[in-house]
């Protein structure tokens, strides 16, 4: 059988994304004949495949952008009109702080992990120490924004045999920027291979220049390298432009992207509403609009809009979950459970979801299931999701009131993640009904550093701390924990008491 | 002195000029400053607790002008609008969102937010390098023209009194204009840059110069001229058609040491008329009447005064007069009312009846010293007895003015008619000299005086003139007391018609010619600044056409302008022709685009270095936190040398912004230039025809607008 053509091999490889073999035949295909533009063109596409990034979501924000940049406008915005203060809801009949958890991070738990909604906002932990911290177990932050992008391992020059494939320093990009389709994979390449954003630049705004500033492409490819440089304002001009020339959804999820980054929800809200009445059945525009009303803690709208994104798409997983957590918190468990075997029947097969159906089976009555759901998760589980299962366990094991498990699963989650508050929480409460007082106060002091924004460390704190006659620290705590949930009855009620105290004094 | 109603610290500097009341959530006042660090805070009485009271905002550039205001006749907010270098953010501080972001690459001098012209909307006017920009409230560009140069400050008055605002705008080329739409329906010209301007009534509107001078003008010149306070009578004016536009009329100004920051016009003692309140720069508020400049009231700061406002600062229905300082301080005033009538009869009043009696002594002493002067010649005279000192009583002067070519300026010669000498002369006149005035000394008089004159504009002036003049060697003199109207073309002078023919570069209008004379009016000048020759034609082409021929764009659209008004010709379509002006204006247009280039690309190599930076203060942070001197010691040493880097960078990219600002600047001016060829509609066309072309960056039709006036 004679050789199929090795070029159209290369071809197929690459439309069956095996781009390590289609790079390795164009690297052989290269040697033989350097000048062949048809192999090189398909190498640097692969190449560029290979390290391809979905950009158009939302992404962590890196520890010196954290702590060095300022690229919100007010410092103090009204509640309910930033990113920065997820407490302070302007919405009523949402769960309020006591029904729904909070992230690592200090935000409302969301039913769909997704970058942004662990970032731990200035504030919420300060210091540089803090900023380090990623939102999950045993992971850390990138430095920039920009160094997100350099992937440990892929990035690397040296995977590639004899150097570089391009070397972008060399190369005279007037001359590429003049040929259009040529230009593209080139800039791709710079931007998602190299991330070299500066060179891309200059690439793309002399390719700008030569289509008379008239493409659309261009121009969102300029803003992305703007946005990664972080001159958000320029990008915010480059996207606002391109949708001018030809309105397209990446250049709206863009442009909202900038308006978040810039910390305004409600201009990125009018920037998604915009794209869905031009795009009107595309589901990201739509999921960004439930997004920012989540981020902003008006769920109520945000389930609105995330049972408008199941109509369009009915297997949108980040709907369906989310939907999930909502009926989950608001007491309806059955609900809940019907969303998560949905996801299941799409084939989604993983430990946060096995733990979730764990619950709902729990809380639905269904014992014999919840167990054996939340082994299937133990199964499942890394070490990055291990804690919060073993915390799980601990859970139900205290609604089954089987506090020798539950006290075992708490020290096991702590043992997998030290920094896991919740568990150091619960193991507290039950050192206190053990009658080790000072290991339940240790306890208490351990969530309190670890976790500020948790109320009930503070609350319970309190309580302990009045109850053994210590009134000034009880105090203290009651005082912090109404600062972190105004509304929080218990503490009221307790405050009081401690007033009465203080007047009978 | 001045009660003030209310006083706040608020500790955190204001910086001069940047200061503005806003209602941001439709209801309550909030005051508006910048602040250090590209910051801006706002100070807001209606918030309970008081950590509320005073927010921050982050704009992380250069604040260079700031206004509040509704961009919408339907929006119920007030708007914040914040300018910087080169760009304009108009951002909604209830919603924490913005409207709109926009490039001003003409920069960012001063913004006013109001209903101008034939617009439904109100729009926001920026003020910038040569240019007015008005912007809707989505940001698209409703409104652009050009003006002189440098757009310093920009405020709303009726200056003509028929029922529409105009735009005033102050530019550092001493020129205070007023723009109904695109068109300048007059302009003045100051002695100095202009800081501030502020309308007083409708009519009358204050204006401040850097050099400290503050005061009034009149569109109605009634008072100036008769002296009288009679009021004009309404029912006549309003009847009347427009009124013609007349020269603004000055009513008072007054000169001092200190920088003026600010003023405003506001009827602080309560007697139905604007008084003129001034912020100076050592602190001082003063209150003068807008009508006789004499002052009324004056209060201190500690520090420089940023800026006085007007608004209903305690929402209590009556309006105050908001003073800011440097430092941080506000003051509020009240009008007259029960905070005047403390001061009445107290210490102050005393004291100010004694320096008066003390005064008006000493006037009298004065008197009594020159009538016993005046006796004594009398009974001299009498007696047929002539001192050596005096002049004959016939005595005049003689004013003529010499070009002369050589010198390259004019003189102005005073001859006496008799033996009498001038012994020095002071020499007044505005905009004439690089000062106000100009005084010429001799050590040994005699009988003529030159004083060189070398006016930089062509501007008509009246020089008012003082004379010393005394007999050969006496030790008292005369003073003389004249006025000479200085022609605007003085600096240019007749020759031959030979001299000039080489010109070829000019500009040709169309003027109603009396067709049946054959006679051909041909007249050449030559410039006494730099000797170059402008000639003046006129053919009985068509209709009858006049050539103006000169290299200098400027002068040929002055004498256009002159020429057309003395004839009073409303509509003048014109085709230039200057070719040199045209090939330097390419070579800058050119310059604008590499700059541009250059920035780009310094940008973002700025933005890359600062990546790196910061994730070096980030390392060299973890590096403490683990305790690794070694690592942080050489994460901060690198640092360090990046940081030499970025500011090596900065001071190119800051070098080249200026060149850009400066290239830019030439571009707007030369529109103006092509626009001042042509009078009346075409007038207004030239300019947005040019700017339309300039966004397409159609090089070619720019070209053919200036030449022809039209696109096509």
């Amino acid at each position: 059988m004679a050789a199929v053509d090795p070029v159209y091999l290369a071809l197929q490889r690459f439309r069956r994304h095996r781009y390590d073999e289609c790079i390795q035949l164009c690297t052989e295909l290269l040697v033989q004949n350097p000048y062949d533009q048809a192999v090189w063109y398909l190498k640097c596409r692969a190449l560029t495949m290979l390290h391809w990034v979905d950009d158009t979501d939302f992404e962590e924000e890196g520890v010196a952008d954290m702590l060095l940049d300022e690229n919100a406008t007010a410092a103090l915005p009204r509640p309910g009109t930033s990113l920065s203060r997820p407490q302070t809801s302007t919405a009523i009949g949402a769960p309020g702080q006591g029904m729904r958890p909070l992230s690592a991070s200090g935000r409302p738990l969301s039913g769909y992990a997704r970058p942004g909604t662990g970032s731990a906002r200035s504030g919420s932990r300060g210091g540089v120490e803090g900023a380090m911290q990623g939102a999950r177990a045993g992971t850390a932050r990138p430095v920039t924004a920009l160094g997100r992008l350099v992937r440990l391992g892929t990035a690397s020059m040296l995977s590639e045999a004899g150097g570089a494939f391009i070397n972008v320093d060399r190369l005279d990009l007037r001359k590429y920027a003049a040929r259009p389709a040529l230009a593209r994979a080139l800039f791709d390449y710079i931007l998602y291979h190299d991330h070299n954003p500066r060179k891309a630049l200059e690439l793309a705004s002399l390719a700008t220049v030569q289509t008379n500033y008239e493409d659309w492409w261009w121009k969102e490819r300029l803003g992305k390298c703007y946005y990664m440089l972080g001159l958000f304002r320029e990008a915010e001009k480059q996207f606002a432009s391109s949708i001018k020339s030809q309105p397209m959804v990446v250049a709206h999820l863009q442009l909202a992207k900038v308006a978040l980054r810039l910390d305004q929800p409600n201009k990125a809200l009018e920037l998604y509403q915009q794209g869905c009445e031009k795009f009107p059945s595309d589901t990201s525009l739509m999921l960004g609009i439930a997004r920012v009303y989540e981020a902003i803690n008006d769920p109520v709208k945000s389930v609105a809009q995330f049972k408008k994104v199941l109509g369009v798409d009915a297997s949108n997983v980040e709907a369906i979950a989310s939907l999930a957590a909502h009926h989950f918190y608001t007491d309806q468990p059955e609900l809940a459970l019907r969303f998560y075997r949905r996801l299941l029947q799409m084939g989604v097969s993983n430990p946060e979801l096995w733990c979730n159906l764990g619950l709902c089976c729990f809380y639905a009555s269904q014992y014999d299931m919840a167990l054996s759901c939340l082994d299937k998760a133990l199964t499942l589980a890394s070490d990055d999701a291990m804690a919060d299962v073993w915390y799980n366990v601990g859970q139900v094991a205290i609604g089954i009131g089987d506090l020798g498990l539950a006290y075992q699963a708490f020290k096991i989650a702590i043992s997998v993640d030290s920094n896991h508050a919740e568990s150091y929480g619960n193991l507290g409460v039950l050192e206190l009904r053990k009658g080790n007082i000072d290991a339940a106060r240790a306890s208490f002091r351990t969530v309190q550093n670890l976790a500020p924004h948790l109320f009930e460390p503070f609350f319970n704190g309190a309580l302990l701390a009045y109850k053994l006659g210590d009134f000034q620290e009880s105090f203290d705590l009651a005082s912090k924990a109404l600062e972190i949930f105004p509304e929080h009855h218990d503490s009221i009620e307790l405050l009081k008491l401690l007033r009465n105290h203080f007047t009978l004094l | 002195m001045l009660i003030p109603a209310f006083k706040l610290e608020l500790n955190n500097p204001i910086l001069r000029g940047l200061a503005a009341v806003g209602s941001f959530d439709g209801e309550h006042p909030s005051l508006t400053c910048a602040t250090s660090a590209g910051k801006i805070f706002f100070h807001s009485p209606h918030e309970k607790e008081r950590e509320n009271q005073v927010r921050f905002l982050n704009i992380n550039r250069k604040i260079s002008a700031l206004a509040c205001g509704r961009l919408s006749a339907k929006m119920k907010r007030e708007v914040l609008l914040v300018g910087a270098q080169t760009t304009v953010l108009a951002y909604d501080v209830q919603e924490n969102s913005d409207l709109f972001f926009k490039d001003a690459p003409d920069g960012v001098n001063t913004i006013v937010v109001g209903r101008f012209a034939d617009k439904q909307e109100p729009l926001a006017l920026v003020g910038g390098n040569c240019s007015i920009q008005g912007f809707d409230s989505e940001g698209n560009e409703a409104f652009w023209t050009v003006t002189g140069d440098n757009v310093s400050t920009m405020t709303f008055c009726d200056v003509d009194e028929d029922g529409e605002l105009e735009l005033l705008v102050g530019s550092e080329d001493f020129e205070i204009r007023v723009f109904r739409n695109e068109e300048v329906i007059s302009e003045t010209t100051e002695t100095d840059r202009i800081v501030a301007l502020c309308p007083m009534r409708q009519h009358t509107f204050a204006y401040a110069l850097v050099n400290g001078t503050i005061g009034v003008y009149d569109r109605r010149g009634v008072h100036a001229a008769c002296g009288s306070s009679s009021p004009p009578d309404l029912t006549c004016a309003a009847a009347a058609p427009p009124p013609p536009i007349r020269p603004n009329v000055r009513r008072w100004r007054v000169k001092a040491k200190h920088d003026v920051t600010s003023i405003t016009g506001f009827d602080l003692d309560g007697d139905g008329e604007p008084e003129l309140i001034s912020g100076w720069s050592n602190g001082k508020v003063e209150v003068r009447s807008d009508r006789t400049g004499e002052v009324i009231f004056k209060d201190n700061l500690g520090s420089s005064i940023s800026a006085i406002l007007k608004a209903d600062y305690r929402s209590d229905g009556r309006m105050e007069v908001i003073v800011c300082s440097a430092d941080g301080e506000v003051r509020g005033y009240l009008p007259a009312g029960e905070e005047l009538g403390a001061m009445a009869g107290g210490a102050g009043e005393t004291e100010m009846e004694e320096d008066m009696l003390r005064e008006l002594h000493q006037r009298k002493q004065e008197l009594m010293f020159e009538l016993r002067q005046y006796e004594e010649q009398a009974k001299k005279q009498s007696k047929g007895e002539r001192s050596a000192g005096l002049v004959p009583p016939d005595t005049k002067l003689n004013i003529s003015l010499v070009a002369s070519r050589q010198d390259g300026c004019l003189y102005l010669t005073l001859e006496s008619s008799n033996e009498a000498r001038i012994k020095a002369a002071v020499v007044f006149g505005e905009r004439v000299f690089e000062g106000e005035s100009f005084a010429v000394h001799q050590r040994d008089p005699s009988a003529k005086l030159r004083v060189p004159l070398r006016p930089m504009k062509d501007v008509a002036a009246e020089l008012s003139i003082k004379a010393l003049v005394g007999g050969r060697a006496a030790p008292t003199f005369h003073v003389f007391e004249l006025t000479y109207n200085l022609p605007r073309f003085a600096m240019f002078v007749p020759v031959d018609a030979s001299h000039a023919h080489g010109v070829v570069a000019g500009v040709r209008f169309a003027v109603p010619l009396d067709s049946s004379s054959e006679a051909k009016l041909e007249q050449a000048f030559v410039s006494l600044r730099d000797g170059r020759p402008l000639l003046i034609q006129a053919t009985s082409e068509g209709e009858g056409t006049l050539h103006v021929k000169t290299e200098d764009m400027e002068l040929a659209g002055e004498v256009l302008q002159d020429v057309c008004a003395a004839l009073q010709l409303t509509e003048v379509e014109s085709v230039a022709d200057f070719p040199q002006e045209m090939a330097q204006f390419k070579s800058i247009l050119q310059k604008v685009d590499e700059f541009n280039s250059t920035r780009l690309k310094l940008t973002a190599e700025m933005a890359d270095s600062s990546h790196q930076a910061k994730t070096l203060v980030v390392k060299a942070e973890d590096a403490r936190i683990l305790n690794d001197i070694k690592s942080m010691r050489a994460a901060y040493a690198q640092l360090y040398s990046l940081n030499a880097a970025l500011i090596g960078e900065y001071s190119k990219r800051a070098n080249n912004h200026e060149q850009l600002l400066a290239a830019l600047k030439e571009v707007n001016h030369m529109i103006q230039k092509a626009a001042k060829l042509r009078v009346g509609t075409a007038k207004a066309r030239v300019v947005s025809a040019c700017r339309a072309a300039i966004k397409a960056n159609n090089i070619q039709s720019l070209f053919q607008i200036i030449a022809t006036g039209n696109s096509y």
